[in-house]
């Protein structure tokens, strides 16, 4: 049945499976006193909280960019990656002013046999809070090397709230900046030119935090550009990597749209 | 003297309540979209920072799951983090404490390594929806927005994905069955 709800049994595998994969008790309380020691810290440094922390402002702005795809959605899947990234750049240029607000999709609906089904969404809804459960071992400390130190090429342009506490490190804004032109010119049907475009980006951010956000773009731009096989290796080599990237869908839709 | 009304401010959630009621959506979320098992910690640290920083701006018209996705799916895609904060959690971190009773663990841990198989076996699509909407309660048209699929494809898989686990959870347990008569 299309409106089944999920057994009780299964509901208790679910219910099994969120404990498993959750954080555990430990890590609940030992992620909370991290974040209350570091949030005390900006409190007693004005100066320092006044000045968003670099990582901050990217997941920041990552997060907006998000905001923003998904309202994105139109016309054909190529043209909405590129808007996305259009709308990024924007966001990043008007320097980091409050987010638009959500829109929450209030739509006439096939929700409805779901919504009114108390088992489902409503169990896992009321079990969720409770979140923290067995142990998922955080495991061994993996340190990650941080982010290139210095940027030589680091566009000049309009400075961001992130320059003055790392003046080696380039802006969100900045690889937006970069990286509108070649959604420009795939949006305008031109994706030979997205793809020089797109090249340019990697040359000036190889480690780039839109890496995956680049090649999402330059398969949609292959693949688009002609029936040569390039976009559709680049786009399985893409779904290989990021196989759950939001951008997946748009790169199947661009590349395979049987 | 003050002539004009003071502005009422909508209530804003609380961040201690968002955290509690929501680290657990968030480090699953981290952990659906790739981030290594060592770095969830420091993930899902990096996204309540961010949190904390936006939560004035968080007006309550979309829910908070589809927004807190959104900042786990920057911070997840962007995952360069130093081992600074991890150190920090380390010398804050209490001593372990066996939380669980070691017998329902287990029970627990097999149940759970169940429905992984079970997901791992659906197509990608599926198993992104299922997950959202039966694992962390999320509606349709949160889902719908979080990772920007129309809705009525949403509920398509999410439909394909039920009759899967249904059918999982048959052979499951029939399995189970014969394992405790064998």
């Amino acid at each position: 049945m299309l409106d089944a709800d999920i057994t009780r049994p299964g509901q208790d595998l679910l219910a099994a499976y969120r404990a498993h994969t959750g954080p555990s008790p430990e890590a609940v309380e030992r992620l909370a006193a991290a974040l209350h020691a570091d949030l005390a810290k900006e409190a007693t440094a004005p100066l320092a909280s006044a000045e968003p922390r670099p990582d901050l402002e990217t997941a920041d702005a990552v997060a907006r960019v998000l905001d923003l795809a998904a309202r994105q959605r139109s016309r054909r899947r190529w043209t909405l990656a590129a808007g996305l990234l259009a709308a990024a750049a924007a966001i990043a240029l008007l320097a980091l002013r409050p987010a638009p607000t959500q829109r929450h999709a209030q739509r006439d609906d096939p929700a409805a046999a779901f919504h009114h089904e108390p088992g489902a969404a409503g169990s896992a809804r009321a079990r969720a809070p409770a979140g923290p459960a067995a142990d998922p071992s955080p495991g061994p400390a993996l340190v990650a090397p941080d982010p290139p130190a210095t940027r030589p090429d680091r566009p000049t342009e309009r400075p961001t709230p992130t320059e003055p506490t790392s003046p080696a490190e380039p802006s969100l804004a900045d690889e937006m900046q970069r990286m509108r032109p070649a959604q420009l010119a795939l949006a305008a049907g031109d994706p030979t030119r997205a793809l020089a475009l797109l090249a340019t980006y990697l040359e000036t951010f190889p480690d780039g935090r839109l890496h995956e956000e680049y090649l999402a773009l330059r398969a949609i731009a292959l693949c688009s550009a002609g029936p040569a096989p390039a976009g559709r290796t680049e786009a399985d080599a893409f779904l290989a990597a990021h196989p759950r990237s939001i951008f997946a869908e748009r790169v199947r839709g661009a590349c395979d749209p049987r | 003297m003050r002539a004009a009304p003071q502005p009422v401010d909508p209530p804003r959630p609380d961040f201690d309540a968002v955290y509690r009621a929501h680290v657990g959506f968030v480090w699953r979320t981290i952990r659906r979209l790739g981030v290594a098992e060592a770095e969830i910690e420091d993930a899902a640290h990096e996204v309540f920072l961010v949190v904390h920083r936006r939560l004035p701006e968080f007006d309550g018209q979309a829910a908070i799951t589809t927004w807190l996705y959104a900042i786990a799916r920057g911070v997840a895609s962007n995952r360069r983090r130093s081992a600074q904060r991890r150190e920090q959690r380390d010398e804050l971190a209490p001593a372990p404490a066996p939380s669980v009773d070691p017998g329902e663990q287990l029970e627990r841990a097999r149940a759970a390594e169940a429905v992984a198989r079970f997901l791992d076996g659906l197509p990608v699509e599926q198993r992104v929806v299922f997950e959202l909407f039966e694992i962390e309660g999320m509606r349709g048209a949160e889902i719908s927005e979080a990772i920007a699929l129309n809705i009525n494809t949403v509920y398509t898989r999410l439909r394909a994905a039920r009759q899967r686990f249904a059918e999982f959870l048959a052979e499951h347990h029939a399995r189970e069955g014969r394992a405790t008569h064998a």
